[in-house]
């Protein structure tokens, strides 16, 4: 069946007015710009724009400069074909016009960074920068926050109803890194005695409180060290669990083997 | 006349001229009107005439005197000349008045400072006259739908210039709803795009009620994936695009058993003003091996707008929480084949799609009975059964993240900060903007930890 799938593709698809084999106004030119560093052809940014034909080459670069941020003097401007790989022409000459180099509608210019500095691809690279957070403590003093706005809301609840959670108060963790424990189970259930060694301690993303989290010797774990997609510590599937700091008994317990 | 429920639509810069394009487009098709905006004779036979007055119309157009012919309740915006001239010399070209169509000589070169500032500031008062006529020509004003990009310089910069003036004038009784283009995550289209997004965010969580977040790369990936087109262009980008704002407004101009309006949507979507991007998507487009094989059920649309790959904004709703979901089901669907649906979601997506505690409404459905599409040449094909889901999710905020991170990026070298210095921007402007999206990302990051979840003991 499928009908609908099939009507609604032959909208998207459809005949009439398509951008890019439509025509450019009167004295245009409408041009797909890819760049060397900033554009992966292969993901189709699809960036069409048109330019005025009498456009000189030198015009045209300082017109791109403020797109792509590569210095015209570090620029060579390939013309290509729409497939974005069969070249057809340099621009070299910057007196040029575009109408004098006679580029037609839907071809794509192609940008080639030059920059010795590879200034541009510098400025591409989030790996070399750490991401920035706010901390707790300026959050805390934003006004207009959600927080601001959920306590207002939680206060207002609780001038009606009994009072709800509130901070549950925090004891002093002991437990560190690096140390051997037990893990206790809440679970009546569960009758395993589980050793391991303490890998993370400190607060989490999935649930609020103080949470221990432990690389047991056996895979009687629930997880990798990494829990709704975040990751804590690193270890095998399995032997990681995270617990309540009162569910791990800190000793030196010798390690288990299978 | 006061049952009217008009709404103005605001295209600014490239993208969202091209994305009215599409836009208009489609309204036309789906009211049976002319591209000229000539209102033909079988229509004025058809049921939609009721009591000699074409009543689905209103929302959008304007009717003329004589009643021959509509003009879209729109104004289109360019710094730029280029772009418009395509619609001057296009297909729709009898459509829209020349005064709708307004454009500039200086382009904004891409920079947010050009657009908000020195080229902005020229044309922001015809601008905002042009609305002021075309406001005081409804009688029921809902309120306004702005489309811009935010990596561009007219969109970002203009756009926010214009939503701050509409705040100013028209206040909060009138809702401004905002279809906004993000960055894509992988493909730039400008190096700056980073500080542009960040200074125009900073100023849309001010002054829009709901943005809708769009961008290049999802939907693109949609067109290619999940409808099986081999090289998407922006027109069969747009015309995606154009079938979720036409779901989001079908309740205003066709009837239904379960019409939601543009404040329904605004309040059940929106319980935190600034916490009001919302991701959108879209179905029948499920993929081409299903389609094939499946009737396409209400059950069968319904799980596949859950899906990440028919999410029209890059990033992964199973890591966020919901704050609140709309589905405005289109076609004919009996609401008792919606709730079961949603139960079904409920049930089979528990892990999935999780709600914070304190979302007052859940689900929210609308269902609207005219059947979305009317494909191009005049065919009465249509798309039986389409929905279009609406949410407000934590995820969102992975977006915002990874803008963030590019722009500390270029913001540690100072890079290319002088092209809006130059154009009389503080620097101070930045490290603001900055800091007021460093904060949304802590607030998605509360609303999504930060609650009473059942005492789990081990995880």
């Amino acid at each position: 069946m499928g009908s609908d799938y099939e009507v609604l593709r032959g909208y998207v698809i459809g005949s009439g007015s398509d951008s890019n084999q439509q025509k450019a106004p009167e004295g245009q030119v409408r041009l797909e710009i890819t760049h060397s560093v900033l554009s992966d052809d292969t993901l189709g940014a699809n960036n069409y724009k048109n330019f005025h034909l009498n456009l000189t080459v030198k015009e045209f670069k300082e017109k791109l400069y403020r797109f792509v941020g590569t210095e015209p003097k570090y620029m060579t401007l390939v013309i290509r074909e729409q497939n974005k790989i069969t070249e057809i022409k340099k621009l070299d000459d910057e007196e040029k016009t575009l109408e004098q180099y006679q580029i037609q509608d839907g071809l794509n210019v192609h940008i080639i960074d030059n920059d010795p500095n590879n200034y541009i691809s510098e400025l591409q690279d989030t790996s070399k920068v750490e991401k920035a957070t706010m901390t707790d403590e300026e959050y805390n003093k934003r006004e207009g926050t959600y927080k601001k706005w959920i306590e207002e809301q939680q206060k207002s609840n609780t001038n009606t109803s009994t009072a709800t959670t509130a901070t549950t108060s925090t004891p002093e963790v002991t437990i560190k890194v690096g140390d051997r424990c037990q893990v206790t189970s809440d679970d009546p259930n569960n009758y395993d005695i589980r050793l391991g060694t303490v890998s993370y301690s400190g607060t989490t993303e999935f649930s609020s409180g103080h949470w221990i989290g432990v690389t047991l010797d056996l895979p009687l774990g629930k997880n990798d060290g990494s829990v709704k997609g975040k990751r804590y510590f690193e270890c095998s599937p399995k032997y990681g669990c995270f617990v309540k700091p009162s569910n791990v008994i800190v000793g030196d317990f010798p390690e288990e083997e299978i | 006349m006061s049952s009217n429920r008009e709404i103005i639509s605001i295209h600014i810069g490239q993208a969202g001229v091209q994305l009215g394009n599409s836009c208009w487009e489609l309204y036309c098709l789906e009211h049976g009107i002319g591209r000229d905006g000539s209102i033909p004779e079988q229509r004025k036979q058809s049921e939609l005439n009721i009591g000699g007055e074409s009543k689905d119309l209103h929302t959008f157009f304007n009717e003329s005197s004589n009643g021959k012919k509509v003009v879209p309740r729109a104004i289109f915006l360019d710094l730029e000349p280029t772009v418009i001239d395509e619609i001057k010399t296009g297909d729709y070209r009898g459509l829209f008045h020349p005064e709708q169509l307004i454009t500039g000589k200086e382009d904004a070169a891409n920079n947010y400072a050009r657009g908000h500032y020195t080229v902005g500031k020229e044309q922001i008062d015809i601008c905002v006259d042009k609305i002021r006529k075309l406001a005081d020509q409804c009688s029921g004003l809902q309120g306004f739908l702005v489309f811009h990009s935010v990596g561009g310089g007219t969109g970002s910069g203009f756009g926010s210039l214009l939503l701050q003036r509409l705040a100013q004038d028209y206040g909060g009784k009138k809702s401004k709803l905002d279809f906004c283009v993000y960055p894509s995550p992988q493909v730039s289209t400008s190096v700056v795009e980073p500080y542009n997004s960040v200074l125009s965010t900073h100023s849309l969580l001010e002054h829009t009620d709901v943005s809708f977040m769009l961008d290049n790369e999802a939907i693109y990936n949609i067109c290619r994936k999940s409808l099986d087109i081999d090289k998407p262009t922006y027109t069969n980008l747009n015309r995606l695009v154009a079938q979720v704002i036409s779901s989001l407004t079908s309740s205003l101009r066709f009837p239904g058993p379960l019409n939601l309006d543009i404040n329904d949507i605004q309040t059940n979507l929106v319980p935190f003003p600034r916490l009001h991007f919302v991701l959108c998507s879209y179905a029948p487009v499920i993929s081409k091996e299903k389609a094939e094989h499946e009737t396409i059920s209400v059950d069968a649309i319904t799980n596949s707008v859950f899906s990440e790959n028919n999410i029209m904004a890059k990033c992964d709703p199973v890591l966020g929480k919901y704050m609140a979901c709309c589905l405005m089901y289109r076609g004919n669907i009996v609401p008792k084949e919606a709730q079961k649906a949603v139960s079904h979601i409920r049930t089979e997506k528990s892990k999935s799609v999780v709600f914070v505690d304190w979302s007052p409404t859940g689900f929210k459905c609308g269902i609207n009975s005219n059947p979305p599409t009317v494909v191009p040449g005049g065919d009465l094909s249509r798309v039986e059964k389409s929905v279009c889901m609406l949410s407000n999710t934590t995820a969102i905020g992975q977006v915002f993240s990874r803008i963030n991170h590019k722009f500390d990026l270029m913001f540690l070298k100072r890079a290319f900060v002088h092209w809006y210095v130059g154009e009389g921007m503080e620097e101070g402007e930045f490290a603001e903007a900055r800091e007021d999206l460093l904060a949304l990302e802590k607030d998605y990051q509360s609303v999504a930890t930060d609650e009473e979840e059942p005492e789990e003991a081990e995880y």
